[in-house]
């Protein structure tokens, strides 16, 4: 965000000192530049990241394949771009890549406990670097020499979020089947220990942070309980409920939650995906983008843009890119199965 | 111990059943529909020990094989799917209601007399009505007892290969009185099987070793036969590790695998008088099974245990009302039962009756073979709801004529189905009661040749699938639905060739070829759309080729596959390599008054490539085999 907010200013004051014809499109003065990953399938190595400029409409695929020689692995689960580090964390392959911002690798972060390797799920920025969720019931912290310490949360961690000098990490139990799990396991950053649990709706997945807000999607049990968006007060603590229907993905970004919906018809073939937009400081709704996804997979926001990935499961993804105020701005095949995610270079 | 033995060395004995085998290649050349077979004689002198390794070598059949001896293996033809494939042995059809497939690395070749595979029809009428739906039938004979020389017959080999292979087996016949004998037979198979692998990842490889595929395999089998009945009894364990696909940058298997299956029936063929004959079968199969996961993943290792029982009655009644006409009439009826201590089991059980009536016209000239068979199955679960009753009618019908002499042309027409499988029906949260059988029609037409020892044999087919069970994914649930349709064509080449070269010599050559066009025509909008669909090559083949001479017998098989894909998308990242293995295989037999040795040396995949049939699972690189076989008579 900082870097934005420097790349705005140097632009204007470009713009200024030029004298120029003012620039009518801010999201011009943004970088272009986009990776896309691919989760892949399960077992067959192929996640990979690419690079989407937004200003040719055109895709690079596989960027981290071509300048590392290698590929990204089994099961790209998800991207944060922090600084000049991409921090990469592929599931399958139990390993968080460490980049630069051309995907050349630096570190290669392996958690291991009780003579395991850990997979990594969800990445979050902290105050002492960089969250992950490992599957195996564990958050791990990434220090800036990419070091791992990991410590003990619920069973089966996905989404990982940070406020005020706490890591918040949903325990989906996705392995406790048909039970699951239901709490949000709060970590202190001072201490590295869990110091509580919230109780929440069955299955807690993906976390996202806006100011002391929480919004938490649950998956439910795929049954009778539903999936269902949360927000979870951090001073407080209270959990409340936000109104919408068979949400199955959630994005924030400046401010705005967006909450991508779904759900099956009658004989359980998946409805198309819409998507609705909060706005995260106080959880009303703002609107629903006119137009609906097939397939629908992923959600990212950056700022500027909304990100659905499209997938079949068996043939390479596509990406709706959608301009913040829901207009389709671009559709591009992801060159790879199930695009997972989208972070601005 | 060679130079010993072959000082007591004399001439090459004849190998068992050689003359049957024989008569059984020609019938490949006038059967109605196209069936490709081997005998115990080509068996050994192929080097096989797994039924997958004939098998592969057969046209219009293929393999999927999850690598190394554990590995599971399932068999299709022309690219229909292993679920339309049937399996019977020694007549009794071999199932698995829950899984639809037959896993047939639980087949050794070790006591087999025959393996045929029928494509889309037979000329054998006097058959179970099950096999009449499926689009191929796996045939496995046993061998049976052969008390030409002597009243006991003792066979004992030991095996050992490469990544601590281990495999003894014993055989022991007897007669027990002038119309009864019978055969006793075990062998166990104990392999680390941690083979080693290059791994290629871009510009890097890296060597490894297989972990966690180790495997133990008891089997054993107990026949008694009398003039017209048979009684068997089959007791199978197993223990493996299951290495899944090899993961780059890590290597941790937690899975494990553990069968134990029991198998029995009772087997009454009579010849009522000259037109009429029945044959009456009681069947029953026990299969428990054990998955245990000690991932880390899990708070308490995932530890599932599955019990399938089958209780099959059938009775095929034969008419021969003149020389030229047969008709068979059959009905099978079984009862099948899915208990398991996993959440959300409902416990399915299904009864299902197949009745059919078949008929035959025979001349010099022109065989006509036609069947119908109906199918209605009724199932019962614990909790729930059970899927509704299903009826459906299964034709087929195949003949062949003679246009000159040894010149035939076939044409043959199946309309068959496979029923969903209790998986696809309820397993918990994917299963969908509403779920229809998936059909399966295929034409053939080809011409068949016979001269002096040479038999070529030349199919074009085209065939469909419809309603194919798929699971459909979504968001996060993934349910069976009858939504895929395949279209296939294709076109099988064989060429069979046996020489006499001169006193105790031999050759025999076997070649085939197959191109497959198999397309996923399930959606327009697809962008697998007529893609070729998932591991099935354009173009594949194999030669068998062997010769006996009064010194020993060679004998070097190739298997050629084409580019194959890994996912429903023909682009380049899907792609696995074409590949080639070569095998050759060495024997010799020494005769010790009453005691026949043969003593053979088996190189495996001698290029040394690792490729992979299924994705993620490499094949051994180059690897050894040894046996030496003590017959006993």
């Amino acid at each position: 965000m900082k870097k934005v907010l420097l790349l705005l200013a140097m632009a204007m004051t470009v713009a200024i000192s030029c004298n120029k014809t003012p620039v009518e499109d801010p999201a011009e003065l943004l970088p272009s530049g986009f990776y896309v990953m691919n989760n892949g399938n399960w077992g067959d190595n192929n996640a990979n990241i690419g690079i989407y400029d937004t200003k040719t409409k055109s895709l690079a695929a596989d960027v981290f394949g071509t300048v590392n020689g290698k590929a990204l692995g089994d099961l790209g689960q998800d991207i944060l771009v922090d600084d000049e580090n991409v921090y990469i964390a592929v599931n399958g392959s139990k390993v968080v890549f460490v980049t630069d911002k051309d995907l050349k690798i630096k570190k290669e972060v392996v958690a291991t406990e009780g003579g395991n390797k850990l997979s990594p799920r969800y990445l979050a920025k902290g105050s002492k670097g960089i969250y992950v969720s490992y599957y195996e019931g564990y958050v791990g912290l990434i220090s800036a020499d990419g070091s791992v310490k990991v410590t003990a949360v619920g069973p089966n961690p996905e989404g990982v979020a940070c406020v005020d000098g706490k890591v918040y990490v949903a325990n989906s139990g996705g392995y406790l089947y048909p039970t699951y799990n239901n709490t949000v396991s709060v970590v202190d950053e001072a201490t590295f220990k869990e110091v509580s649990t919230i109780t929440v709706n069955t299955n807690p997945a993906t976390i996202k942070a806006c100011g002391s807000k929480l919004y938490l999607l649950s998956l439910g049990d795929y049954g009778m309980i539903p999936s269902m968006l949360q927000c979870i007060d951090a001073t407080s603590g209270t959990v409340s409920t936000v109104d919408c229907s068979s949400p199955s993905a959630i994005a924030l970004c400046d401010e705005t939650l967006y909450v991508l919906c779904g759900g099956y018809d009658a004989e359980w073939k998946p409805l198309p995906g819409s998507v609705n937009v909060f706005d995260a400081k106080t959880g009303t709704k703002k609107t629903t983008f006119s137009q609906t996804v097939e397939n629908a997979y992923s959600i990212s926001a950056t700022t500027g843009y909304v990100w659905v990935g499209a997938s079949d499961y068996k043939t390479n993804g596509d990406m709706y890119v959608f301009t913040s105020d829901g207009t389709l701005y671009d559709k591009f095949d992801t060159q790879g199965l199930n695009p997972q995610a989208v972070a601005a270079q | 111990m060679l130079i010993t033995a072959s000082l007591f060395m004399t001439e090459m004995p004849d190998t068992l059943g050689a003359a049957k085998v024989t008569s059984r290649r020609e019938g490949t050349a006038t059967s109605t529909a196209p069936i490709r077979s081997i005998g115990a004689a080509a068996i050994e002198r192929s080097g096989a020990v797994s039924l997958h390794e004939v098998l592969r070598t057969f046209a219009g059949v293929s393999i999927k094989d999850y690598g190394g001896i554990g590995g599971l293996k399932t068999v299709s033809v022309r690219s229909l799917g292993a679920q339309h494939t049937s399996v019977t042995y020694d007549g009794v059809p071999v199932s698995d209601a829950q899984n639809g497939s037959i896993d047939i690395s639980r087949f050794s070749t070790e006591h087999l007399a025959e393996i045929a595979m029928e494509i889309g029809g037979a000329d054998e009428i006097f058959r179970n009505a099950r096999t009449l739906n499926s689009a191929g039938t796996l045939v496995l004979r046993s061998q049976k007892p052969d008390f030409r020389d002597s009243a006991t017959k003792l066979i004992t080999s030991m095996r050992y290969g490469s990544f601590q292979t281990y495999r003894p087996s014993v055989r022991l016949e007897r007669r027990l009185a002038q119309k009864w004998s019978a055969s006793a037979s075990a062998d166990w198979t104990k392999s680390e099987g941690d083979y080693p692998f290059t791994l290629a990842n871009g510009k890097e490889t890296v060597q490894q070793r297989r972990l966690g595929s180790d495997v133990s395999i008891l089997n054993s089998e107990l026949n008694i036969y009398g003039e017209e009945l048979q009684a068997k009894l089959n007791w199978r364990s197993s223990e493996r590790g299951l290495p899944g696909q090899v993961i780059y940058y890590t290597q941790d298997p937690t899975e494990r695998l553990w069968d134990r299956d029991l198998s029995s029936s009772l087997n009454w063929e009579h010849g009522w008088n000259e037109k009429w004959r029945s044959r009456s079968t009681l069947s029953f199969t026990r299969s428990a099974n054990r998955y245990l996961d000690v991932s880390a993943k899990y708070q308490q290792p995932e530890d599932d245990h599955y019990l399938q029982r089958e209780l099959a009655g059938s009775c095929i009644i034969g008419f021969t009302p003149i020389e030229m006409l047969e008709f068979a009439f059959a009905e099978d009826l079984f009862a099948n039962v899915l208990d398991s201590d996993i959440p959300e089991c409902v416990f399915p059980r299904r009864i299902t009756s197949i009745t059919a009536i078949s008929g035959k016209y025979h001349s010099q000239r022109l065989t006509v073979v036609s069947s119908i068979s109906g199918t209605l199955a009724h199932e019962w679960v614990g909790s729930g709801r059970p899927a509704p009753d299903r009826r459906r009618l299964s034709p087929s019908v195949s003949a062949s004529y003679e246009l000159l002499s040894g010149l035939r042309l076939r044409a043959s027409y199946r309309d068959g189905f496979r029923m969903p499988t209790f998986n696809d029906l309820y397993y918990a949260r994917v299963g969908n009661t509403s779920l229809r059988p998936e059909i399966a029609k295929q034409t053939n037409l080809g011409l068949t040749w016979t001269a002096k020892g040479i038999t070529i044999t030349a199919d074009g087919y085209y065939g469909n699938v419809k309603d194919k069970i798929v699971a459909v994914p979504t968001m996060f649930i993934w349910k069976m639905h009858n939504i895929g349709e395949v279209e296939m064509s294709g076109l099988d080449l064989t060429t069979l060739y046996h020489a006499s070269l001169s006193e105790g010599m031999r050759a025999h050559l076997s070649m085939s070829y197959s191109f497959q066009h198999a397309v996923d025509v399930t959606d327009p909008s697809a962008k697998n759309y007529r893609h070729q669909i998932q591991y099935t090559p354009r173009h594949s083949g194999s030669s068998v080729a062997s010769l006996e001479t009064p010194w020993g017998e060679l004998c070097y098989t190739l298997n050629a596959v084409g580019v194959r894909y890994f996912l429903a998308q023909n682009i380049k990242s899907n792609a696995l390599d074409p590949y080639f293995d070569h095998s050759l295989t060495l024997a010799r037999g020494f005769k010790v008054r009453k005691v026949f040795l043969r003593l053979s040396l088996d190189a495996l995949n001698l290029a040394g490539k690792n490729y992979e049939v299924v994705h993620g699972y490499p094949m051994p690189g180059r690897n050894y085999r040894m046996n030496l076989k003590i017959s006993y008579k």
